[in-house]
C-alpha cells in the first residue's frame, strides 16, 4: 500500500532519502506536464521541474505546516513557471484572437486527426491562450485540480477561479469549432447536433495520463 | 447559431464538464442543449480538448532525474551550517544582518584608523628635510647607536 504524503515528509524529514525520492517519483510527472504545458519548452520545463524539487529539499522542515503538498508543490512550480516567462518576455506575445490562419482545417474533422495531430492541435491553441487562463485550464484538464485546490495554487478565490477557467473554455471552444464540423456540413449551415466522441467521459473521471 | 455567452446555459455546461452539476441542473442543461446548437458545438470543443488533452503523455527524462540527485548530491556535501546560511542569503550577509551593530563599529574603527593615517602622513610630510646620521660605536659589551640629531638606540645589554 503506497504511503501517504504526510508519511513521506515526515520519514524525509527524518532523513530518509528514499522518502524524498518517492514524492519526487510520485510528483515529478504531473509537475512536468504542467511546467510543459505552461511553458511550452520542454528543456526549460526540466529546469523548472528541478527548481521546484530543490525548493521541496531545502525546505523540508517547513514542509508539515502546508496544508496540502501538492496544492504546494504546484504553487512553487507555478511561480516560477510565470517568473520564467517574464524573463523571455514571452508574457506580452499572446494573441488571443481567432485569426484566419485558424479556419478551417481542411477536410478532416478534429474526431478523424491521428492522436498525434489532435495533440498538437490542442496545444497550438493552448498556445494562444494568456497565462492566467492557461494555467487554470492546464490544472483542472491535464491535472484534475478542483476548483477549491486551483484557487490555492494560484491564490484566487474560487469564484475567480471558475471564471478564468469559464472564460478559457470559451476561448478554446472557439479556436477549436471549426474542426469539430465536417467541411459539408458547414458549408451547409447546418446546427445539427455533433457526437459526443468516444471514450471521453463528461463527468470529470480522471484517466491519469501522463503520470508516471 | 453562437453559445449563450455568460448566461446560465454557459455556467451549467463548465459544471456538468466538471462533475460538478446536480441530477436538476443536468436535466435543465440538456433540456437547453437539445434546442441551442451553439451550446452543442461548445460542449463538443470542450470534450474533444479534454479528450487530447488525455491522450497526452509526457515522460520525465532521465537526464532530468539525474541532474536532479546530482544536484541533491552536492547540497548534501555542503555543510549544513555553510548551506543554511546560503540559503539564507549569502555566507556573510546573513552573519551581517544579525550583528549589525558590531559591523557599524568596525567600520566606525576603518574609518578612525584610515583618518589618522591620513593625518601621519601629512605630518611626516610637512617635516622638514633633514640628514640622518647613523653612528655605531661598538662597546665591549655590546651596540650603541647614535643617530643624529637627537635619537639614540642603547642595545639592550647596555641598557642594564
Amino acid at each position: 500500500m503506497p504511503q501517504t504524503d504526510q508519511a513521506l515528509i515526515e520519514a524525509f524529514q527524518k532523513g530518509d532519502a528514499f522518502a524524498f525520492a518517492a514524492l519526487y517519483n510520485r510528483y515529478k510527472g504531473p509537475i512536468f506536464l504542467f511546467c510543459a504545458k505552461m511553458l511550452l519548452d520542454r528543456a526549460v520545463a526540466q529546469d523548472v521541474l528541478q527548481e521546484t524539487f530543490i525548493r521541496v529539499y531545502e525546505n523540508r522542515q517547513r514542509l508539515l505546516k502546508t496544508g496540502s503538498f501538492r496544492s504546494w508543490l504546484f504553487t512553487i512550480a507555478r511561480n516560477q513557471c510565470l517568473n520564467s516567462l517574464r524573463r523571455s518576455r514571452r508574457l506580452s506575445e499572446f494573441d488571443e484572437t481567432v485569426l484566419d490562419d485558424d479556419g478551417p482545417p481542411g477536410e478532416t474533422p478534429f474526431s478523424q486527426l491521428l492522436k498525434a495531430e489532435q495533440i498538437e492541435l490542442v496545444n497550438r491553441y493552448l498556445m494562444r491562450l494568456s497565462p492566467e487562463y492557461r494555467e487554470v485550464l492546464v490544472l483542472r484538464e491535464y491535472q484534475n485540480l478542483s476548483y477549491e485546490e486551483i484557487a490555492a495554487v494560484t491564490r484566487n478565490t474560487v469564484s475567480s477561479v471558475k471564471s478564468r477557467l469559464f472564460k478559457a473554455r470559451r476561448k478554446l471552444g472557439q479556436f477549436l469549432q471549426p474542426w469539430l464540423e465536417p467541411v459539408e456540413v458547414r458549408a451547409a449551415g447546418s446546427e445539427t447536433a455533433q457526437p459526443i466522441p468516444a471514450n471521453v467521459s463528461p463527468q470529470g473521471e480522471r484517466e491519469m495520463t501522463g503520470f508516471d | 447559431m453562437k453559445m449563450c455567452v455568460d448566461g446560465p446555459p454557459e455556467r451549467l455546461l463548465n459544471l456538468y464538464v466538471d462533475g460538478e452539476l446536480s441530477s436538476e441542473g443536468q436535466v435543465e442543461l440538456f433540456a437547453h442543449l437539445s434546442s441551442c446548437s451553439g451550446c452543442r458545438r461548445q460542449f463538443n470543443g470542450l470534450l474533444a480538448f479534454r479528450l487530447a488533452a488525455r491522450q497526452d503523455t509526457f515522460l520525465v527524462p532521465p537526464a532530468a532525474d539525474q541532474a536532479l540527485f546530482a544536484r541533491i548530491d552536492r547540497l548534501r556535501r555542503t555543510p549544513r551550517a555553510v548551506a543554511e546560511r546560503v540559503a539564507e542569503g549569502g555566507l556573510f550577509g546573513a552573519r551581517s544582518r544579525r550583528h549589525k551593530p558590531t559591523r557599524a563599529v568596525l567600520l566606525a574603527a576603518v574609518v578612525l584608523v584610515g583618518f589618522a593615517l591620513a593625518v601621519w602622513s601629512n605630518r611626516i610630510d610637512e617635516l622638514p628635510a633633514q640628514t640622518y646620521h647613523v653612528t655605531e660605536a661598538v662597546m665591549d659589551d655590546g651596540a650603541l647607536y647614535v643617530i643624529g640629531p637627537g635619537l639614540m638606540v642603547v642595545d639592550k645589554k647596555l641598557d642594564r
